[in-house]
């Protein structure tokens, strides 16, 4: 479990501005200005009634002492430096969201100092200047502690508690804090639609959302509901990793281009391994003889190797490679690739779990992966399956399979309201099918009549034995029946009932056994043993 | 072959005469034949606590708790080292029941688990019970050479189900696999084929649903009695009641409630 710790500087280009100054006066008021209008006012010039977005005129109607000074984002950053200096003796991963704000890892923060509370007075201790303001928000996501940072000025958000915290903030929130990354936009249309806090959002079905607001609003509902997942990186300070190549003659044929790319890819690893750090985030680039540059971001989910980078270089080099028709075999035409690089963008520690430094004796995911993948080429793709939960009633229905490595959709949602449908535990053997005849059975009452579900859904009279090829049981229990209208709104929908039925063998082993019998066409079947 | 001593004769050929033992217990019998091999000159190996050592078994050492792989609570307690062997064969009597619950628990734990030519087992028990599917690859038609497919997976997954015919494996059959079992991860677990001394064989027989009636209630829970002999640890046997963890409180044996007067 992590946890993240924001620090807030409340208007930090004014902040920034009496920081610059030899002499601050913090009570005069400050405004800065972007193209006539205030993009961000201090205190005391909100106090006499200056606000965001007035024109400067008007600000300086309001507030005639005023003193505007032109929006400066070096200043801002050159004066936020410092503060992230002193937090970085304190703290080890310390990552600057924006200048005026950055996130802690506050769990190895207080893992260090012995408790979340002493690191958090170490922290604010170490951002502190004269005449600034901090506000801090303890969390366990990014987002929730920027959003606890600028609550009821600072909260701490106990763990797990993310959810319940942010039922009660408003929605504004998400447009005011630009870190957040929400669009203004979107949030206003939300609001219009009359939603006034996050937790009225975060209520909404995920896919709702998704197809009437896409990724914008996807963003939004992720931080209503505390689903932001990304850590504090520490700061690769060394960053000067990238690779090219200039070759002599335009690279024309996939094969040179696939030799160039093992190439870089092994001159690249070794300067990464000498860094000791693992690439997750690759992009390459190439220069094309006509003058212009493609270039391609790669991102996977594990580190990436040296095999793995050469493949994916290799592929978008013939991808670019035939999408612009470059043909060896026409040499007056020098379309070809003049100049290439690979930029590791994002690079980070090799994790200890993945990779392993020490063998656990269990079994790893890639090595899984491996011996499944050598499976799979010698019986073929679709003998070797997975299963994939879908929704559903019955036991066979719930799953289906789909060969190992895809990724297909859910058939039917199995988070879904399924009324009528079976509770565990689930029989763990399947019958025959419902077509199968080797599943069919008969109950019989006392009377030796046989049962039935009638029209309102109960059963005919009390079972008494069950007969399933030779051999014969008595019932000793039985729950249900539990009846469904499938599809009744089709024409081959069905009405069928599940009933469970436990019964003892009427041999010499007096074996008990239990069914989970489906009535359909006016038969019993097994659907399946427990 | 440490350990495998050789028992001497005594000049005249006669072989020393053991005295009784019958009367002793399990763990002072062990004792007096292992020190009776010390004087013999045979190298005595550290055996496993036995049986009725269980407590100090429970500090069983980090290596040993990496060779098992974890099974639910109910059947730890009678499986050697809590768990199903790594790198061994286990013989499970066919009860898709135990299969489902295993499965479940070790993928909830992040193993993988691949299940070989067992075409009616039901996946959807192990969802219901917090398993994860994506950990689970599923070969109901293993092709001609099934016994190949298990020996490759068990080289990188934490247990392999094998179900196969009902016969027993000759060792020239059997060694192939067994080999790449030793050198792998995994746990073997088979049913219907039998290989000769598995090292830890499981019987389970259902003994009773619990929570259903006539027409009442539903089925909450399977009774099972479960019969465990392993090479190291003997015979163990114990009643196991496989349930989902939501319904535990309604399996208690109902409390008498008392009425309380209320002013």
């Amino acid at each position: 479990m992590t946890r993240v710790m924001a620090l807030w500087f409340p208007d930090w280009p004014v902040q920034a501005v009496h920081l610059d100054e030899d002499a601050p006066a913090h009570n005069k008021p400050v405004a800065i200005a972007a193209h006539y209008r205030i993009q961000v006012c201090g205190v005391a010039a909100r106090k006499r009634g200056v606000r965001r977005g007035m024109k400067v005129r008007q600000a300086q109607a309001v507030c005639p002492e005023l003193e505007v000074v032109d929006a400066d984002a070096d200043r801002d950053a050159r004066m936020f430096e410092g503060i992230v200096a002193s937090l970085g003796e304190v703290a080890s991963s310390v990552e600057v969201l924006r200048p005026g704000l950055v996130a802690v890892d506050a769990g190895a923060a207080a893992r260090y100092y012995g408790s979340e509370d002493i690191a958090a007075q170490m922290l604010i201790d170490a951002a502190l200047r004269q005449g600034i303001d901090v506000f801090a928000g303890v969390a366990d996501e990014i987002t929730t502690a920027v959003i606890a940072a600028r609550a009821n000025g600072g909260t701490v958000v106990k763990r797990e508690a993310s959810r319940s915290f942010l039922q009660q903030q408003p929605l504004g929130v998400l447009a005011a804090e630009e870190a957040l990354g929400c669009e203004a936009e979107v949030v206003r249309a939300l609001a219009d639609l009359g939603m006034r806090t996050l937790g009225e959002l975060a209520e909404l079905p995920v896919e709702a959302v998704a197809t009437r607001f896409g990724n914008a609003g996807l963003r939004c509902h992720n931080i209503a509901r505390a689903r932001h997942d990304r850590k504090v990186a520490p700061p690769i300070t060394h960053a000067d990793w990238e690779v090219s190549h200039v070759p002599e003659e335009p690279i024309l044929r996939v094969d040179a281009a696939s030799f160039v790319a093992r190439n870089l890819a092994s001159r690249l690893h070794q300067l990464l391994s000498k860094g000791g750090v693992v690439c997750q985030l690759l992009k390459v680039t190439a220069d094309f003889s006509t003058g212009d540059t493609v270039s391609r971001i790669w991102r996977t989910g594990e580190p990436l190797t040296e095999q793995a980078t050469a493949d994916r270089v290799r592929w978008q080099l013939d991808g670019w490679l035939t999408a612009r028709g470059v043909h060896s075999d026409d040499p007056n035409e020098h379309d070809g690739i003049t100049a290439l690089w690979l930029i590791p963008l994002e690079c980070v520690p090799p994790d200890m779990a993945s990779g392993g430094l020490w063998d656990t004796g269990r079994s790893q995911q890639h090595v899984a992966r491996q011996v499944i993948e050598r499976v799979q080429s010698s019986l073929g793709v679709d003998a070797v399956l997975q299963p994939v939960p879908a929704g559903g009633r019955g036991v066979e229905e719930r799953i289906h399979f789909v060969p190992y490595g895809e990724k297909r959709d859910a058939i039917r949602n199995p988070a879904g309201s399924w009324p009528g449908k079976i509770p565990g535990p689930l029989p763990a053997r399947l019958g025959g099918g419902i077509n199968h005849p080797a599943s069919q059975v008969t109950m019989i009452d006392t009377e030796g009549q046989r049962i039935y579900v009638t029209a309102e859904a109960l059963l005919s009279s009390s079972p008494y034995a069950l007969s399933w090829g030779p051999a014969r049981y008595l019932i000793t229990g039985w729950a249900g029946p539990w009846p469904v209208d499938d599809r009744w709104w089709e024409k081959n929908g069905t009405k069928y009932a599940r009933l469970q039925v436990v019964g003892r063998a009427v041999s010499e082993e007096r074996q008990l056994s239990a069914w989970l019998l489906m009535w359909k066409d006016n038969k019993w079947r097994i659907e399946a043993t427990y | 072959m440490s350990g495998t001593g050789v028992r001497k004769l005594w000049g005249d050929g006669t072989p020393v005469s053991l005295p009784d033992l019958s009367g002793l217990s399990r763990a002072e019998r062990i004792d007096a034949l292992r020190s009776r091999m010390s004087t013999m000159g045979a190298a005595v190996p550290k055996f496993e606590p036995s049986v009725e050592e269980s407590a100090e078994q429970k500090q069983d050492s980090l290596a040993e708790k990496q060779d098992i792989v974890a099974v639910p609570s109910a059947f730890s307690d009678l499986f050697p080292g809590d768990g199903l062997p790594r790198r061994a064969v286990t013989q499970l009597v066919e009860q898709p029941l135990v299969v489902v619950d295993f499965l479940a628990h070790i993928t909830a734990q992040g193993g993988h688990a691949a299940v070989i030519g067992w075409k009616d087992l039901a996946y959807a028990g192990v969802i219901d019970s917090g398993g994860v599917c994506e950990n689970i690859i599923a070969i109901p038609n293993p092709g001609t050479e099934p016994l190949n497919v298990a020996a490759v997976l068990c080289e990188g997954l934490d247990v392999v189900v094998y179900k196969g015919p009902e016969i027993s494996l000759s060792p020239t059959r059997a060694r192939p696999l067994l080999g790449k079992l030793r050198q792998g991860t995994a746990a073997l677990v088979m049913v219907g084929t039998k290989v000769s001394s598995p090292a830890l064989s499981v019987d389970a027989e259902i003994t009773d649903y619990v929570g259903i009636g006539a027409g009442s209630g539903r089925i909450r829970g399977v009774e099972m009695q479960v019969r465990a002999v392993s090479k190291t640890h003997g015979v163990r046997s114990g009643k196991v009641l496989i349930s989902r963890p939501q319904d535990a409180a309604l399996l208690e044996p109902e409390q008498p409630t008392t009425l309380r007067a209320v002013p």
